[in-house]
C-alpha cells in the first residue's frame, strides 16, 4: 500500500483504472466458464441421451434376435467421427445386464461390468462415475419392447471433451480479453493523464506560491499552462480563479495579522499626540474657565503644539494606510535605510516597550537598490517580529537575565547592499536550519504564525534579485542577512 | 516508474498468454505394445469370408498365405517364435468383421491383423485399428479409402483400384488410340471407387466417360445401363463389377452386335469371368495385381509363382492355384518379412518401423515392392491379361 501511495496522481488513476478492467476481465472470464461448462454439460448429456436413444431403437431387434455383430456395428456407429472425442465408450445389455456389444478395443475397463449391472436401466438416468480414471457421465437409456424393458443403451461421456471445448475457446477468449485490456492500457494513460495535467499545473504553482514566486501568477499564464491541450473545463477554471484570488488575499491576510501585531504599539504612538493634544486643549480650557489672560507667546505654542502633534498622528495614520496597502511588484529606486526607519517607527517603540533595545546600525553611504518600499518593509517588519519572538522565546524559556537585544545594520558589499537584522535570541537548531525556508514550516503555536513567514520572504527578496540567508547559534542568536544588487545610475 | 508498470503489464499478459498456451498436447508416439508376443508364438487374427457367396475368395487366400506361414513354422519360426494365425469367419459381413475384429483384438489379443478380404468390410474396422494402434497386413480391396489419408496401421500390399483403372485408361488410350472411353461399375463403395480412378486417369488425357452405366449390388440388372453404353458408342469400356454380371454384361452387349474392347479389373474374379463368357470371352482384358498363377503359359515360370505352388502343393495338395491364393500368399511373405525383420523384441511399432524399411524387396513377380515412411502401398504395378480360348494369357 505504501508503494501505491507514493505514486502520482497520474500513476494512481491510471493503475486503478487498469487494476479495475483487469480484475473485471478475469471476472468475466471466470462467469463465462462457468456458464460455458454448464452449458456445455447440458448440451453433452442432452446429445449423449440423443445418443443413446437413436441406438436403443435400433438395437431393439438385434436384442431380441441377439445379433451381437449388428449390435457391435451400431455401437461404433455411435461414435464414429467427431462423436468419438465425446462418447469415451458405448455399451448395448440384455434385461439381465449382460453386456452384448461395447466400444472397448484396447482394454476392458475392470468395473464397467459391475457398473452396468448395478445401473437401474428400467428408466432413463445420468449419473456421474469414474471409468478407467476418466470421469464420465454415464447415461443410460432402456430399451423396450411394449411396456417391458428388454436392454439397455449406456453410454459413457467423457467430461474432458468440455474441458478440450473450452480450451479451444479459452485461446479466443483470452486474445479477446488482452485486446480489450491493452486497449484499456493506452486509454487509461491518456485519461489519467488528461485527468492530472490541471491538477498537477495547480499543485506545482501552489507550491511556487509557497515559495514567495508571486509574479509568475497570472491568470493568463496559468491558463495557458494549464490548459496546453486546449482542452478546458469549467470547474478547473473557475478553480483556477480562485486560486490566484486566494492567493492575493492570502498576502493580504497575513498584512492585516502584521497590523493586529502592530496595534498595541501604534496605540500608544497615536496616544502620545492625543495626549499632548489634549493636555494643551484642557490648558487652553482651563484659562478660559478662570478667565485668565493667555500669554500670547504661550497661546502660540499652544496652538502649535497641537498642530504638530496632530500632523504627527496622521503620519502615524498615513503609515499604517500605507502598510497595509495592496502593492504589486513594480520596482522604484529606494534606499534600505528609509525603509529600516520607516519600520523602526512602526514597530521601534512596541519593542523598547518590551524591554528590548533595538540598536540600528545604518551606513547612509549604502547605495541605492531597485525594490519597492511597501514590499521591504514588509519583510524587515516580519524580521523585526520574528527577532523580537525569538528574544522572547529565550527569556522566558530559560529565565535568562541577558537584556534583549536586536541589531538591524546596513552596509555595502561589493556592488551588493547588505541588511542584517540579528538578535540574541533562542537561536535555530541545526537540524532545522534546511527547513526555515521551506513552506508552512513554523515553530510557533498553532494561530500564532501568521506572518508572511520565511518562504514567502524568501521569495520577495527573490523577486529584486536578492539573496536571504540565515546563521544561527542555538541559545545565542540568529542572524539572517539580506543582500540586493545596488542600484547604480549607470544601470539604470 | 512507467517502464515499471508497463513491465508489470507485459508480465501479466505473458503469464496469462502463456497459461492460455501450454494446453495439454497428447502425445503421438504411441507406447511399446508387445500384445500376442509370447516366448515362442506371435498371434496373428484375421477375420475374412470362409463361408457364404464370397466364402471362394477367403479361403483361397487363407491357403495361399497358411501355405507359406506353415512352411516358415516347420522351417524353424522366426527367431524361435511360431506363428499362429486366429481366423473368425465374418461371410463378407461387414458388421460380423467388425464384431471379428473387436474380438480378436479385446480376446484373443493378436499382435496383428491379416489378410482381410473386401472393402466393406475392411473398411468397418478402420477404427478399430485406428484406436487399438494395430497393424494390419494385406487386405483384398485396392480400395481408395484404405490409402487415402494415409495411415500408417494399414499396410497394403496389393495395386489400388486405381492404379488398375490408371492401367486400364493407359491401355486403352496409349495402346489402343480409342478416344471413347465408357464405365460400367457396380452402385457401391468399390465401384464408386473405380469410377473415380477411372475419371480421374481419364482426366490426365483430357477426357471424361462417354456413358456411365451401373447396377445394383447382388443384381444382374444390368440392361438399363448397357443401354446408355451403347447408344454412346463406346469404343472400350472399363467395368468396375463382379463375374456375374459383368459376364451377363459382355454376353448381353455380344448379342446385341456390339463388342468394344472390355477392360475388367482384378475383383471381378478372372477364372469365373472366363468360364462365363466362353466364347464370347475371347480378348477381354483383366487387370491383375498378381501374376497369373499356372506354369502352363509361360515358358518360364516367375520364380514367386513356383513357391507359391510349391508350398501350396505341399500343404494343401487338393486345393489349385489362383490369383488370390498367390495374394494370400505374398501377404504371408510380407508378414514374415516384416517379423523377421525386426529381430527378438518384436512390438507393434517396430514391426511398423520395419516394414517402412523394406524397399525394393523382391517376390520374385516382376513387380518390385517398397515400403517407406508415408508410404504404405506396396506394389504399384498391375499385369495384364487377356482371355484367350477361356484362358488368362499375361500380354505385355
Amino acid at each position: 500500500m505504501n508503494f501505491f501511495n507514493e505514486l502520482s496522481l497520474k500513476n494512481k488513476i491510471f493503475i486503478s483504472s487498469l487494476g479495475f478492467i483487469l480484475i473485471l476481465s478475469i471476472l468475466i472470464a471466470l462467469f463465462t466458464r462457468s456458464l460455458l461448462i454448464t452449458g456445455l454439460t447440458g448440451e453433452l448429456k442432452k446429445r449423449g441421451v440423443g445418443i443413446a436413444q437413436g441406438i436403443a431403437d435400433s438395437s431393439r431387434g438385434y436384442i431380441l434376435t441377439k445379433n451381437l455383430a449388428e449390435l457391435t456395428v451400431l455401437a461404433y456407429d455411435a461414435r464414429l467421427g467427431n462423436r468419438k472425442d465425446m462418447v469415451e465408450y458405448l455399451i448395448i445389455s440384455d434385461d439381465q445386464g449382460n453386456i452384448l456389444a461395447h466400444t472397448f478395443t484396447t482394454g476392458f475397463p475392470l468395473n464397467i461390468e459391475a457398473i452396468v449391472k448395478n445401473q437401474e436401466y428400467k428408466k432413463e438416468n445420468i449419473t456421474s462415475i469414474d471409468v478407467d480414471r476418466h470421469s464420465v457421465f454415464h447415461v443410460v437409456v432402456p430399451v423396450k419392447e411394449g411396456i417391458y424393458t428388454i436392454g439397455s443403451v449406456q453410454v459413457g461421456l467423457d467430461k474432458q471433451h468440455i474441458e478440450n471445448l473450452i480450451s479451444d475457446l479459452r485461446l479466443v477468449f483470452l486474445s479477446f480479453l488482452s485486446m480489450v485490456s491493452i486497449i484499456f492500457f493506452f486509454l487509461s494513460h491518456r485519461l489519467a493523464l488528461h485527468i492530472t495535467r490541471p491538477v498537477t499545473a495547480l499543485i506545482r504553482y501552489a507550491d511556487q506560491i509557497t515559495k514567495g514566486e508571486f509574479n509568475i501568477i497570472s491568470k493568463n499564464d496559468l491558463d495557458r499552462q494549464i490548459f496546453a491541450t486546449g482542452a478546458k473545463d469549467d470547474e478547473i477554471t473557475k478553480l483556477t480563479d480562485s486560486f490566484v484570488k486566494m492567493t492575493s488575499q492570502l498576502i493580504q491576510a497575513s498584512k492585516m495579522t502584521n497590523l493586529e501585531k502592530m496595534s498595541a504599539g501604534i496605540a500608544h504612538e497615536i496616544n502620545q499626540p492625543l495626549n499632548a493634544i489634549k493636555m494643551g486643549s484642557e490648558y487652553l480650557c482651563m484659562m478660559k474657565e478662570r478667565k485668565q489672560k493667555i500669554k500670547e507667546a504661550d497661546f502660540k505654542m499652544v496652538l502649535e503644539e497641537i498642530s504638530t502633534q496632530v500632523s504627527r498622528a496622521a503620519e502615524i495614520v498615513g503609515r499604517l494606510k500605507r502598510f497595509s496597502r495592496k502593492s504589486d511588484f513594480s520596482k522604484e529606486v529606494i534606499h534600505i535605510n528609509d525603509c529600516i526607519r520607516s519600520v523602526n517607527k512602526i514597530i521601534g517603540r512596541q519593542i523598547f516597550l518590551q524591554n528590548i533595545d533595538l540598536i540600528l546600525d545604518l551606513d547612509e553611504s549604502v547605495p541605492f537598490v531597485l525594490a519597492h518600499n511597501n514590499r521591504v518593509e514588509q519583510v524587515l517588519f516580519n524580521l523585526f517580529t520574528n527577532a523580537r519572538d525569538a528574544v522572547n522565546e529565550r527569556i522566558e524559556k530559560s529565565k535568562d537575565i541577558e537584556k534583549g537585544r536586536i541589531t538591524i545594520s546596513t552596509f555595502s558589499d561589493n556592488n551588493n547592499v547588505c541588511v542584517t537584522v540579528s538578535d540574541n535570541g533562542s537561536g535555530i537548531e541545526p537540524d532545522q536550519m534546511d527547513s526555515v525556508f521551506e513552506s508552512f514550516y513554523t515553530t510557533k503555536e498553532m494561530g500564532e504564525g501568521m506572518g508572511l513567514g520565511l518562504p514567502i520572504i524568501k521569495g520577495i527578496v527573490k523577486n529584486y534579485n536578492g539573496t536571504i540567508t540565515v546563521e544561527s547559534i542555538p541559545g545565542s542568536g540568529t542572524c539572517f542577512k539580506i543582500m540586493f544588487p545596488s542600484h547604480s545610475k549607470e544601470n539604470g | 516508474m512507467r517502464e515499471g508498470i508497463i513491465c508489470l503489464i507485459c508480465s501479466f499478459f505473458l503469464t496469462v498468454g502463456g497459461g492460455a498456451c501450454t494446453s495439454p498436447q497428447q502425445s503421438d508416439i504411441a507406447p511399446e505394445n508387445r500384445t500376442g508376443i509370447t516366448s515362442d508364438e506371435i498371434l496373428i487374427g484375421s477375420s475374412l469370408a470362409l463361408g457364404g457367396h464370397a466364402g471362394y475368395l477367403g479361403t483361397q487366400m487363407l491357403q495361399g498365405a497358411m501355405s507359406y506361414i506353415r512352411h516358415i513354422n516347420e522351417t524353424g519360426g522366426i527367431h524361435s517364435r511360431k506363428i499362429k494365425v486366429t481366423f473368425l469367419d465374418d461371410r463378407y459381413n461387414p458388421a460380423q468383421c467388425l464384431y471379428n475384429t473387436q474380438k480378436l483384438i479385446l480376446e484373443k489379443k493378436v499382435f496383428a491383423l491379416f489378410c482381410y478380404v473386401g472393402t466393406p468390410t475392411t473398411v468397418r474396422i478402420i477404427p478399430l485399428v485406428n484406436e487399438a494402434r494395430i497393424p494390419l497386413v494385406g487386405m483384398f480391396t485396392g480400395a481408395n479409402r484404405l490409402r487415402h489419408p494415409v495411415n500408417r496401421y494399414l499396410i497394403n500390399i496389393r495395386a489400388s483400384y486405381y492404379q488398375e483403372t490408371q492401367a486400364a485408361v493407359d491401355f486403352i488410350v496409349k495402346r489402343k488410340k480409342f478416344d471413347k472411353v465408357a464405365v460400367f461399375y457396380q452402385y457401391d463403395e468399390y465401384g464408386f471407387d473405380g469410377l473415380r480412378g477411372t475419371e480421374i486417369a481419364l482426366k490426365k488425357y483430357g477426357m471424361i466417360p462417354v456413358a456411365k452405366g451401373s447396377y445394383v449390388r447382388g443384381t444382374l440388372d444390368v440392361e438399363a445401363g448397357l443401354e446408355k453404353i451403347i447408344q454412346s458408342d463406346a469404343q472400350a469400356v472399363v467395368m468396375i463389377g463382379t463375374y456375374d454380371s459383368c459376364a451377363k454384361f459382355i454376353n448381353l452387349s455380344m448379342e446385341r452386335n456390339f463388342s468394344p474392347l472390355f477392360h475388367n479389373v482384378s475383383f471381378v474374379g478372372s477364372k469365373e469371368l472366363a468360364r462365363r463368357l466362353g466364347s464370347n470371352g475371347e480378348g477381354v482384358i483383366v487387370t491383375q495385381v498378381v501374376p497369373p498363377p499356372n506354369f502352363n503359359h509361360m515358358a518360364k515360370p516367375l520364380p514367386g509363382v513356383k513357391d507359391y505352388i510349391t508350398v501350396l502343393k505341399k500343404y494343401y495338395p487338393d486345393s489349385k492355384p489362383s490369383f488370390v491364393g498367390l495374394e494370400g500368399y505374398l501377404n504371408a511373405r510380407i508378414l514374415v518379412e516384416g517379423l523377421t525383420r525386426v529381430g527378438k523384441d518384436i512390438t507393434r511399432e517396430k514391426f511398423i518401423r520395419a516394414i517402412e524399411s523394406i524397399d525394393h524387396y523382391d517376390l520374385g513377380i516382376k513387380n518390385s515392392l517398397s515400403f517407406g515412411k508415408n508410404d504404405y502401398q506396396g506394389l504399384d504395378n498391375v499385369y495384364y491379361t487377356m482371355i484367350k480360348q477361356g484362358k488368362l494369357v499375361l500380354i505385355k
